[in-house]
């Protein structure tokens, strides 16, 4: 076959004369702060963790600073999320699971056994890697926190319910359709309504675990604007796999692996000169 | 930079998962595919000719019918009785299929025409066998009198109030004590060890229950209900009254031969029925609705009556229903405890002496007089119609919390 067909070249020196060179485009990177000049939201030290037998953190020191961003990034089972989930301790929830060492939240030991966990995740709110709306009215869906924990009268509720829902840029969406069930919304809205859930209880700190990693570009694109503007008001830690998300939406930036803080630092810092060797494989893709 | 390196190039096809694999060809696995289909159909085939056969012979012979002499009537009587057992598997089927599956207009059609199909096969079935109308007994002085010693009057008023009664009691208790041990087990599963270990002994002897015939409940219900193990005096000299036997409200330890009695015995025999089904409907909630819940600082009983019990409640309530249904149908129990043959009144109050339609179908159907054996007949079909309007609302109650809560 002697016709040249561009969707079939193999040989590298076609490909390269008929497909254009597509440039990435740059990633706006946060100007870097020094960590001291911040203050400290949650502080770790000398924190392990362990399932049963199997040694998940090893000696993790890391201080995570108010109304920023901090991303954990790291290979799968480097133990990210279970760094997140010691935070508003949902590993509580699992059988096996403990750990040693520090973890302070403004000063107060999360790790005491008589610390009021319920109390805890009302100060940190998490958002998980799936949406999950409960099978209720949309409207239900963000006032169940406040209704938990807050006594207010109707209409209080009304205007609490309408401004987590505007914060979560999800209002102009659903104010028609509030009584509606919340899982007819598309996978973006129901992350977006799982945020204004989580926020409609004025928490602290925002978890959010992988909260894009079930989501569209497009979606993705609109809960990370959210993240940025939800920044003003709440420490954000985000655990995700997309390098190139860590980069647009964090201020800082974890690195882990094995179990192991490798390297934590501004985000800029991580992504244009990283001190580890480690780091630099896996930022470039060479690993992970 | 990630995504680069996820999208195959044409260059290279996808590695073998192990050297030396031969895999099966598409007209290979097309044709194990039609065996088995074979296989199925004809062994299902085959048993289901098999049990129509068997069955059919079991009622001639349960029903004391011989017709070897009226070869005409024998084939009225196996067609009336396949036409029968035909529209109650295409009921079941679909009915399943209603419950569990998609639900379609089609298939509601094919549930409405299979219980009619049902109903008319029976009448007819039982017609066939006595060679006199069941008919004539279905009137409506059938279910307004009691039992009489002329079988044209005779009626089965005292067992349908008595049913209600022991029915209503068996719900009240069954399914709040169902539904809490199911939370129990499934949600607030212990971490610790040993704790773990006496909960699945829990378990293991509560899928065990289900399985143990009725009459054993029965004798159960005898010793622990009716004479409360001889605690508190005897059944005619009880230890404590409340309230005069002949009132509405009255109250006595032990509870005797009563409607209470009966009812916290057939609770015993749907308990396990209600738990295991409850446990699936719980079981069926995705863990992230839990977790979200939780993780919005909701304790764990919070979670329970906020989140996990409304979106269980369809499989709960059809689960119950189902139960409530075999309830009304136990006769073996009630037999035990209760041992009353004719009754007059239906029961005046939780005490009082009662009968259940199977037990009053089971009376008639020991009568000497044959006509009794057409009004047995004609109480099964108000018995039959009866558990069918509760598997009725059964699906009903399903399919409109489903449509709530999607």
């Amino acid at each position: 076959m002697t016709e040249h067909d561009p969707t079939f070249s193999t040989t590298a020196d076609t490909g390269a004369a008929t497909l254009p060179k597509v440039k990435p485009p740059a990633i706006k990177m946060r100007k870097t702060e020094d960590l001291a000049s911040l203050k400290i939201a949650i502080s770790l030290r000398n924190f392990n963790s362990w399932y049963t037998d199997f040694h998940a953190l090893h000696d993790i020191d890391l201080d995570i600073p108010e109304n920023r961003v901090t991303a954990f990034i790291g290979p799968s089972g480097c133990g990210k999320s279970t760094l997140l989930r010691w935070i508003n301790r949902m590993n509580d929830l699992i059988a096996g699971a403990r750990c040693e060492g520090t973890l302070d939240l403004h000063g107060d030991n999360l790790l005491d056994r008589k610390h009021d966990v319920v109390e805890l995740r009302r100060r940190v709110g998490m958002v998980f890697q799936k949406p999950n709306p409960f099978p209720k009215s949309i409207f239900d869906n963000v006032a169940f926190g406040p209704r938990l924990h807050m006594k207010m009268a109707k209409s209080d509720l009304g205007d609490l319910v309408e401004r987590s829902l505007r914060q979560a840029a999800l209002w102009e969406e659903v104010k028609d359709r509030l009584k509606d069930s919340a899982l007819g919304l598309s996978g973006g809205q129901q992350q977006r309504l799982c945020i204004a859930r989580a926020v409609a209880v004025s928490p602290e700190v925002l978890l959010m675990d992988e909260p894009c990693s079930a989501l569209d570009p497009k979606s993705t694109a609109a809960v990370e604007d959210l993240i940025s503007e939800l920044r003003e008001r709440y420490t954000i830690v985000i655990v995700t796999h997309n390098m190139q998300q860590a980069a647009r939406a964090s201020d800082y930036t974890a690195f882990m692996h094995l179990g192991d803080l490798v390297e934590y630092n501004a985000t800029e810092q991580i992504f244009s000169k990283p001190e580890n060797e480690r780091t630099q494989n896996y930022i470039t893709g060479r690993f992970g | 930079m990630s995504q680069a390196s996820a999208i195959p190039s044409p260059r290279d096809p996808a590695p073998p998962i192990a050297a030396n694999v031969r895999y099966k060809s598409r007209s290979q696995r097309k044709m194990i595919d039609m065996g088995f289909v074979a296989v199925c159909v004809t062994s299902a085939s085959l048993s289901i000719i098999i049990l129509l056969y068997l069955l059919a012979s079991i009622a001639r012979q349960a029903l004391g019918v011989n017709f070897e002499t009226n070869s005409f009537k024998n084939v009225l009587f196996s067609s009336a009785f396949s036409l029968t057992l035909i529209s109650l598997i295409v009921l079941m089927i679909a009915g399943f299929g209603l419950l569990f599956g998609k639900r379609s207009r089609s298939r509601l059609i094919t549930v409405a025409v299979a219980a009619t199909l049902l109903v008319l096969g029976l009448l007819a079935t039982v017609s066939i066998v006595k060679g006199e109308s069941t008919y004539i007994y279905l009137t409506k002085t059938f279910l307004t009198e009691p039992h009489s010693y002329k079988p044209r009057n005779a009626g089965m008023y005292p067992a349908i109030i008595g049913s209600v009664f022991v029915c209503a009691v068996c719900a009240a208790t069954a399914i709040p004590i169902g539904v809490g041990t199911a939370i129990l087990l499934e949600e607030f599963k212990p971490k610790n060890n040993k704790l773990r270990r006496v909960q699945s002994f829990v378990q293991l002897n509560i899928t065990n229950l289900a399985g143990v015939p009725s009459i054993v409940y029965g004798t159960l219900g005898l010793t622990a209900f009716v004479y409360m193990f001889g605690l508190f005096g005897t059944v005619n000299e009880p230890l404590l009254e409340i309230g005069s036997s002949k009132s509405g409200f009255y109250f006595r330890l032990p509870f005797g031969r009563g409607v209470l009695a009966a009812g916290l015995t057939l609770m015993l025999v749907v308990q396990p029925i209600i738990i295991v089904a409850s446990q699936e409907a719980l079981r069926a909630v995705p863990d992230s609705l839990r977790q979200g819940a939780l993780a919005l600082g909701a304790t764990r009983w919070q979670t329970v009556w906020n989140i996990t019990l409304p979106a269980s409640i369809p499989g709960i309530m059809t689960g119950s229903i189902l139960a409530m249904s075999r309830a009304i149908g136990e006769a073996a129990p009630i037999l035990v405890v209760s041992a009353i043959g004719y009754i007059a009144l239906p029961p005046q109050n939780l005490m009082g002496k009662f009968t259940v339609m199977p037990l009053q179908i089971f009376n008639w159907a020991s009568e000497a007089k044959h006509e009794y054996h057409n009004v047995a007949a004609a109480g099964i079909v108000v018995l039959l119609a009866e558990l069918l309007t509760f598997n009725a609302v059964a699906v009903f109650v399903r399919q409109k919390f489903t449509k709530q809560l999607s």
